[in-house]
C-alpha cells in the first residue's frame, strides 16, 4: 500500500503531551511541598524536611506537620485525583461538558446518608461518616441509573441527567427537612457539608485509599470506549465497543472515586466540573490523553485550594471546597468564553 | 462476505417496524434502500448493523448468525455510518479517522505504522488530507461528510452501511459524496449498503435497488427494472412519470403535481 505523506497529527503530539504530564507532575510535587511547608503555624523549610526525614518524638513542630500537614496533604491528593478523573469519566459518558459527579446524585447521596447518620442514628465522628457517605453515593448511583434504564430504549445521557437531577432535588430536600428540625445535626454535617480537607484520620484514608486505587484501575482502561461513546452510541457500537457493559465499567469507577473523595472531603463539586474542562483545553478531546491530564490536575486544583485556604484567612482557615469555587469560577468562565471565541 | 436478512423482525419497545423481511445483499455491490417516510428502512438499516435486536429471525454475515459474532469481530468488518453523526467538540480531522481504527487493535495494541498507512490512505481516498489537521467545527457539511466516510473506511469493513449519508447537502455535494462511495465500491471492492431519499439518485448510484413499504420490501432488483410507476405509486402514493435520464439512460422519477398539472404537450 503506497501511503501517501500525510502527518498523523495524534502520533506527532504525543512526546508534547507527555512532556505536559511530567510537567504537571512537577508542579503536583511542588504543591505537596506548599501544603506541607505553609500552614498557621510558620515553619521553616529545614524544620518540615526534618520532621519528615527525621522526626523527633516530643518536638511540637514535627508533630504539627506529621500529623496534620501530612494527612491533609494526602486526603488532598486522593480527593484531588478521584474528582479530577470522575469528573472526565462523567463529562465523557454523558457527553455533556457541564456534567459533574453531581448529576449521578452522588453528593446528594452522600449527604442525605451522613444527615441520615448523625440524626438518627447518632454517629459523631468523620471517621463515622466515612461509610454512610460512600454508602449513600453508592446507592444513589445506582437508584438514579437503575431508574434511567427503566423505560424505552437504553440509558441515555439526557435521561441520566433528569433522573439525577429529580434524584438530588428529593435527596436534597430530605437533607433540609432533617436539619431544620434537628440543630445538633447541622453544626457537625455543616463541617463535613463545606468540602475540607482537615482532621481525617489516617485509618480513614488508609480505608478509602484503596478504593480510589479500584477507581482510577476501572479509569485507566475506559479512554478508548470514551473517545468512542463521544461519536454516539451507535457509531461506538459500530466501532466495536460494549456499550453497555463499558457504560457500567465508567459508572462503577464514578461511583469508587466520587464515594470516596466524597466520604474524605465532603461534597467538593467544583473540581470535577472544572478540571475536564482546563485537560480537554490542553490536549483536546481525546479521553486516553485527557484522563491522566486530570488525574494530576485535580489534586493540584484541591492542594492549591487548600493552601491559599490556610494563608488569606490566618490564624483562621478557608475551606477548600469554598476556596475552589471562587477561584475555579472565573477560571472556568474565562475558558468557556476562549473555547466559544475559537469556535466561532 | 455476504450479509443476509432472514425473515427479520425488528421492532421498538413494543411496536414492530420491520416484518419478516429477507434479503441477500449482494456481495460487491451498492444497495441503495429506498421507502416512504416511516416505512422501516432506517430501521432495517439499523438491524443489518445489528444496533438492533431482531424481535424475530436473524441476520447472518457468511451464514453465520451476527448475535454470535463479538462486537469487536463484527465491526472489523461491517462498518456503519448512522444519520448526522456528531463530532465531539475540538476534534481534529485525523483525530477523528484514527478512531476508525480501534476494531482493529486491541485492549493493550498501541497505535502502528500500519494504522497509520490506514488512516493516511482513507483520507487521501476521500480527499480531506489536506484537512487533516482542522477542526471538524471549522469544515462544512461536504467535507463533515467526507471525514467521516473516512472513518469509515479506515475501519477497513468488506461492508459500509450508511443510513442517508446525502442528508442536509447542496445537490453538487450529493454527487460528490456518492461518487465517493461508488469509487470506494468499486476500488475496494466494498460492499456498500445505504439509504437514501432521492429516487434518481438512488437509481443512479444502485447495483441493486430494494424500494421498501410497511415494514416490507416491495421489489428489489436492477433499478432500471424495478423503478417503475407503479412501484413509486404503490411505495409512496405519488403518481410519476418515469422517463430515461438524458445522462445514463437509467430511469428518471418525474412527479406529477395537483398544483401544477401536466401540460398536454408533454404527457
Amino acid at each position: 500500500m503506497s501511503a501517501p505523506a500525510v502527518a498523523v497529527p495524534a502520533v506527532r503530539r504525543v512526546p508534547t503531551r507527555l512532556a505536559g504530564l511530567l510537567v504537571l507532575a512537577g508542579v503536583l510535587v511542588a504543591v505537596c511541598a506548599a501544603s506541607l511547608a505553609w500552614g498557621a503555624r510558620d515553619l521553616a523549610p529545614g524544620t518540615v524536611w526534618d520532621a519528615l526525614v527525621a522526626p523527633v518524638a516530643g518536638n511540637n513542630d514535627h508533630a504539627v506537620v506529621r500529623e496534620l500537614r501530612v494527612p491533609r496533604t494526602v486526603v488532598g491528593l486522593l480527593a484531588g485525583v478521584a474528582l479530577g478523573v470522575a469528573g472526565a469519566l462523567m463529562q465523557g459518558l454523558t457527553r455533556n461538558p457541564i456534567a459533574d459527579p453531581g448529576l449521578l446524585g452522588v453528593n446528594a447521596g452522600s449527604s442525605l446518608a451522613v444527615v441520615g447518620a448523625i440524626s438518627l442514628l447518632g454517629v459523631g465522628s468523620a471517621a463515622g461518616f466515612v461509610w454512610f457517605a460512600f454508602l449513600g453515593a453508592a446507592v444513589a448511583a445506582l437508584t438514579v441509573y437503575g431508574v434511567a434504564s427503566v423505560g424505552w430504549g437504553s440509558v441515555t445521557p439526557v435521561k441520566l441527567a433528569l433522573v439525577g437531577a429529580a434524584f438530588a432535588a428529593v435527596a436534597t430536600s430530605a437533607v433540609t427537612l432533617v436539619l431544620l428540625t434537628d440543630e445538633k445535626a447541622l453544626a457537625q454535617y455543616r463541617f463535613w457539608q463545606v468540602g475540607s480537607l482537615v482532621n481525617r484520620p489516617w485509618s480513614t484514608i488508609a480505608v478509602l485509599a484503596p478504593f480510589v486505587l479500584a477507581g482510577l484501575l476501572l479509569a485507566a482502561g475506559t479512554g478508548r470506549f470514551l473517545n468512542a461513546v463521544a461519536l454516539g452510541d451507535d457509531l461506538a457500537h459500530g466501532l466495536g465497543q460494549n456499550v453497555v457493559l463499558g457504560r457500567l465499567v465508567v459508572l462503577a469507577a464514578v461511583v469508587l472515586l466520587c464515594g470516596a473523595a466524597t466520604s474524605l472531603a465532603g461534597p467538593i463539586a467544583f473540581v470535577g466540573l472544572m478540571v475536564p474542562h482546563v485537560a480537554r483545553a490542553v490536549v483536546g478531546p481525546d479521553h486516553r490523553w485527557v484522563l491522566p491530564y486530570a488525574a494530576l490536575l485535580g489534586p493540584v486544583v484541591l492542594l492549591v485550594a487548600d493552601v491559599v485556604g490556610r494563608l488569606v484567612a490566618q490564624p483562621s482557615e478557608i475551606e477548600a471546597g469554598l476556596v475552589v469555587a471562587v477561584l475555579g469560577a472565573p477560571v472556568l468562565i474565562a475558558l468557556v468564553r476562549g473555547t466559544k471565541a475559537v469556535g466561532s | 462476505m455476504t450479509l443476509t436478512a432472514e425473515r427479520l423482525h425488528l421492532a421498538y419497545d413494543k411496536r414492530e417496524v420491520v416484518h419478516g423481511i429477507d434479503l441477500t445483499v449482494p456481495t460487491g455491490a451498492v444497495t441503495v434502500v429506498v421507502g416512504a417516510n416511516g416505512c422501516g428502512k432506517s430501521t432495517l438499516l439499523r438491524g443489518l448493523g445489528r444496533l438492533l435486536k431482531p424481535a424475530a429471525g436473524r441476520v447472518t454475515l457468511d451464514g453465520r448468525d451476527v448475535a454470535t459474532v463479538g462486537t469487536r469481530r463484527l465491526a472489523a468488518e461491517v462498518g456503519l455510518l448512522p444519520q448526522q453523526p456528531v463530532a465531539p467538540e475540538g476534534i481534529t480531522v485525523a483525530d477523528l479517522v484514527g478512531r476508525g481504527r480501534y476494531p482493529h487493535q486491541g485492549a493493550f495494541r498501541r497505535w502502528t505504522a500500519d494504522d497509520r498507512a490506514v488512516v493516511a490512505h482513507a483520507l487521501a481516498a476521500t480527499g480531506t488530507h489536506d484537512l487533516a489537521e482542522r477542526r471538524m467545527d471549522e469544515l462544512s457539511g461536504g467535507q463533515r461528510q467526507r471525514v467521516w466516510i473516512a472513518m469509515a473506511l479506515a475501519q477497513q469493513t468488506g461492508v459500509l452501511l450508511l443510513d442517508e449519508p446525502t442528508t442536509y447537502l447542496d445537490v453538487a455535494h450529493q454527487v460528490e459524496v456518492l461518487d465517493l462511495l461508488a469509487t470506494v465500491n468499486r476500488e475496494r471492492g466494498t460492499t456498500v449498503v445505504m439509504v437514501l431519499h432521492d429516487l434518481n439518485l438512488a437509481a443512479r448510484y444502485a447495483d441493486h435497488l430494494v424500494v421498501m413499504a410497511d415494514g416490507r420490501v416491495l421489489t428489489e432488483g436492477a433499478p432500471a427494472d424495478v423503478l417503475t410507476e407503479e412501484t413509486v405509486r404503490a411505495a409512496f402514493g405519488l403518481s410519476c412519470v418515469v422517463v430515461p435520464d438524458p445522462v445514463t439512460g437509467g430511469p428518471l422519477v418525474v412527479p406529477v403535481s395537483a398544483a401544477r398539472p401536466a401540460t398536454p404537450s408533454t404527457v
